[in-house]
């Protein structure tokens, strides 16, 4: 069964990043987001990701050297929110 | 033809430490600091973060502090100058700026958006090219005047104009300045990059985790050696060699090689031609991909024999437009002390830094040190400056340029045919941005904004016609004028920094609101890698763009330009323009946008379409008479007899007075029919640089082209349509 945070993730991704074309269902939950192999996303985008984390689930990312892991793929962003929700 | 050598006559900064250039230089030394908040507005998210302010000037009304800051700058540079000795049409002055005076304009806006209270005159400040402006007004100058807008390298861009000028005898003195003052939305800006050091800053240091923002002027007076040596006046630094070029590789971030840096440094090494470079003052601003990609580009270009190196960003802060003025002042000073300044705030070097930054001071015998500025968007600039003059001449080329091929971005359509077929319908005054773009994927133009995407479809055109013209793409520049730059993307990110009290910011916008963003996104996606300019002037930042472009060609820094101009319709420029409507005639109603570009080079293709005959941009004739001799004078220099120009092109006449001015150019330019672009597409900045466009709609002939700024600049232009 598909995870539902990951699914909503996918589509905050989609939104704050402007990808148009792009739906959820073209996204795996292990696609990297950075690099060639992935979305090919840049550091900006990631920036984009941490206003849109602050935004939709009040987690704050303050340190650039973090958020290169924390955002590597919608799992890997998901599992993160699990355990920084408030 | 032999040039003519720069030297550098005056030097002024105000800083946070002062407004002294030899006590900065002794606090680099002593390792000192002025980190500490800022008090200047109330900032929820950032009030911990520590900032280098300005002391040491006065916040005059009705200007900025910005221009504060540089009006204290340019005092002292010029405090023992006798510069009445000089012919004042032959002053120029080059200013840099990342963000002028928008402090106010955001103060302006927050009265707006939280009390409701009107002070739309305020939104003046947020126009850079007034710095420039007003520079030139206060020393009397009446050469060309522009501003220089390329985030972080501004002031630097600015120098190697200045240094072109002189060297091409088009000025026997320039004043270069670079000035920033702290605001909003840089402090929010650089926080949504997470590039604000939590503390301070590191430069070089392997901790090293931001910037410090800092606010400053730096100012320069350049002259001709001669023309020094005749005043008499006491040579402080040669300025050996200059070079500009661009990564062509990400909006923010350098290339993680340091490739275009290594490609800068060797540039102005080979036109440097003697001994040992010292010093670099580097741009070091303590942010984990600036340094490393420097220190990479350093490698690369020296070896093993890295020169001496340091940052001076813990003392200044990172001064961002100003940066460029402030490390060539540092380095002059180190020059001229034999002093090689240590870097505050390193202490742990990098993994794999073989060569490290100077931790102490230390005495030296300096020939000449090199002094770099790199900006966003992979903007970098380079100077060497050198106690002695080179024992070899340069030289410059002062042949004629040809224009290849046209690229629009129009509410009359973004062909010139399709604008031919609209050209004398009323209306619309706005532009279709998608247009030209089809064939770019939408995930790579996703982050566009509307102004980089008409301003792209133009340089795409433009590049596209040029066929063989533009085949070097690392010597392309590309020279996009524009006289308000990215301001709907600069009025979301403060309104948001307003309304939202700092939370959640918008880095994307950020990025998008320098005035270099389309001149960028043109460059990374044509992969050009020469000079990368914005220029701002008004009415006449199209000629600006077209003079520094051909400057840059004529001193062989790039062989082909893509030239332009862009401006957008915003809502605030409406707003601001309707204060105004009283002094002026249909101020507003059309207010209009748009993006032309051009490629050129010096040689002539089978499909060229025009010549520059002649371009000067200098301050009008005090009178409609003057202005007429001047004009005159002009047509004889460019030997095109009265009565040979089929059309005059004017971008816009706004007021009675402006039009005894054009009336007494015209009558000596005796065109056949004169023609005033603002009837035909709306009003913009952007107007003039349709002219060439419009002359080639009209067939062969020669044309003029007359412009005029509202601070009384003015731009002649005579081309002819092959």
């Amino acid at each position: 069964m598909k995870d539902n945070l990951t699914e909503d993730i996918k589509s905050k991704i989609i939104s704050a990043l402007n990808l148009q074309g792009v739906s959820p269902a073209d996204i795996s939950d292990d696609t990297p987001l950075f690099g060639d192999e992935g979305l090919g996303l840049d550091s900006v985008d990631a920036l984009e990701l941490v206003v849109m984390l602050e935004r939709e689930y009040s987690i704050n990312v303050s340190e650039q050297s973090t958020a290169k892991e924390i955002f590597s793929t919608p799992a890997s962003i998901a599992e993160y929110v699990r355990k920084n929700a408030k | 033809m032999t040039s003519e050598r720069p030297v550098v006559v005056g030097m002024g900064l105000c800083s946070a430490c002062g407004n002294d250039c030899a006590a900065a230089f002794d606090a680099l030394l002593a390792k000192r600091d002025f980190l500490a908040p800022q008090k200047l507005f109330d900032s929820p998210k950032h009030g911990s973060r520590l900032f280098a302010q300005a002391k040491g000037f006065h916040e005059k009304k009705p200007y900025s502090r910005c221009v504060g800051i540089m009006l204290s700058a340019v005092g002292k540079a010029l405090e023992n100058l006798d510069i009445r000795r000089f012919d004042k049409r032959r002053i120029c002055v080059f200013g840099g700026t990342s963000i002028g005076g928008v402090f106010e304009t955001e103060n302006a806006l927050s009265k707006l958006l939280l009390k409701n209270e009107e002070d739309l005159g305020a939104l003046r400040f947020y126009e850079c090219s007034s710095l420039a402006d007003i520079a030139a007004k206060k020393i009397g100058a009446k050469g060309c005047a522009m501003t220089f807008s390329t985030a972080c390298s501004s002031s630097s861009l600015a120098l190697a104009a200045a240094c072109d000028a002189i060297s091409q005898k088009e000025a026997d003195l320039c004043l270069v300045f670079g000035a920033d003052a702290l605001s909003r939305i840089t402090i929010n800006g650089f926080g949504s990059l997470l590039l604000l050091s939590k503390d301070k800053c590191k430069p070089f240091d392997k901790d090293r985790d931001g910037i410090n923002l800092g606010e400053a002027a730096g100012a320069l007076v350049l002259a001709s050696e001669s023309a020094a040596m005749a005043a008499g006046l006491k040579v402080l630094a040669h300025v050996a060699s200059w070079a500009c070029n661009a990564d062509a590789y990400h909006p923010t971030a350098p290339r993680p090689d340091g490739d275009g840096v290594k490609s800068l440094i060797s540039k102005l090494i080979s036109s440097h031609g003697m001994g040992n470079i010292a010093s670099i003052a580097a741009h070091g601003t303590g942010t984990a991909g600036n340094d490393s990609a420097e220190y990479a580009a350093f490698r690369d270009a020296f070896g093993e024999n890295i020169p001496a190196y340091y940052s001076n960003k813990r003392l200044f802060g990172h001064t961002l437009g100003a940066s460029g003025a402030v490390n060539a002042i540092m380095g002059i000073c180190s020059l001229n002390g034999n002093i090689l300044p240590p870097t505050p705030g390193f202490s742990v070097p990098l993994e794999g830094m073989d060569m490290q930054p100077l931790k102490e001071p230390s005495k030296a015998n300096i020939d000449s040190v090199l002094t770099l500025s790199l900006g966003f968007g992979g903007n970098n600039a380079g100077t060497i400056f050198a106690k002695d003059r080179s024992s070899k001449d340069a030289e410059f080329f002062d042949g004629q340029f040809f224009v290849h091929s046209v690229g629009v971005s129009s509410p009359k359509g973004a062909s010139p045919e399709e604008i031919e077929n609209n050209i004398s319908k009323a209306g619309p005054f706005r532009c279709d941005e998608e247009r030209n773009l089809e064939s770019i994927p939408p995930l790579k133009k996703r982050k566009l904004a509307r102004l980089q995407k008409m301003a792209l479809s133009a340089c795409i055109k433009a590049a596209e016609g040029a066929k063989g013209a533009l085949k070097k793409p690392l010597n392309t520049s590309v020279c996009i004028g524009t006289g308000l730059g990215m301001t709907n993307e600069t009025a979301k990110f403060i309104e948001n920094v307003i309304l939202n009290r700092e939370a959640m910011p918008m880095p994307t916008a950020f990025t998008n609101s320098v005035h270099n963003a389309p001149s960028s996104a043109a460059a990374i996606h044509l992969g050009f890698r020469g000079l990368n300019s914005a220029v701002t002037a008004k009415e006449i930042s199209f000629e600006s763009a077209l003079w520094q472009a051909m400057a840059d060609m004529r001193s062989g820094n790039s062989s082909c330009a893509i030239v332009g101009a862009a401006d957008e319709y915003s809502p605030y420029a409406d707003k601001f323009l309707k204060t105004r409507a009283r002094y002026c005639r249909n101020f507003a109603d059309n207010l209009s946008e748009g993006a032309a570009a051009y490629a050129i080079s010096a040689d002539r293709q089978e499909g060229s379409i025009a010549k520059i005959i002649l371009l000067k941009l200098e301050r009008r004739g005090d009178s409609p008479k003057e202005e007429g001799d001047l004009i005159e004078r002009l047509m004889r220099l460019a030997k095109v007899p009265a009565g040979r120009i089929k059309c005059c092109f004017t971008p816009s006449i706004v007021n009675k007075s402006q039009k005894k001015f054009f009336d007494a150019a015209a009558e000596k330019i005796a065109p056949e029919e004169t023609c005033c672009i603002e009837d035909l597409f709306g009003k913009s900045y952007m107007n003039s640089a349709y002219a060439i466009m419009l002359g080639k709609l009209r067939g062969r002939g020669v044309y003029a082209l007359w412009s005029h700024t509202s601070s009384n600049l003015r731009a002649f232009t005579i081309f002819e349509i092959l």
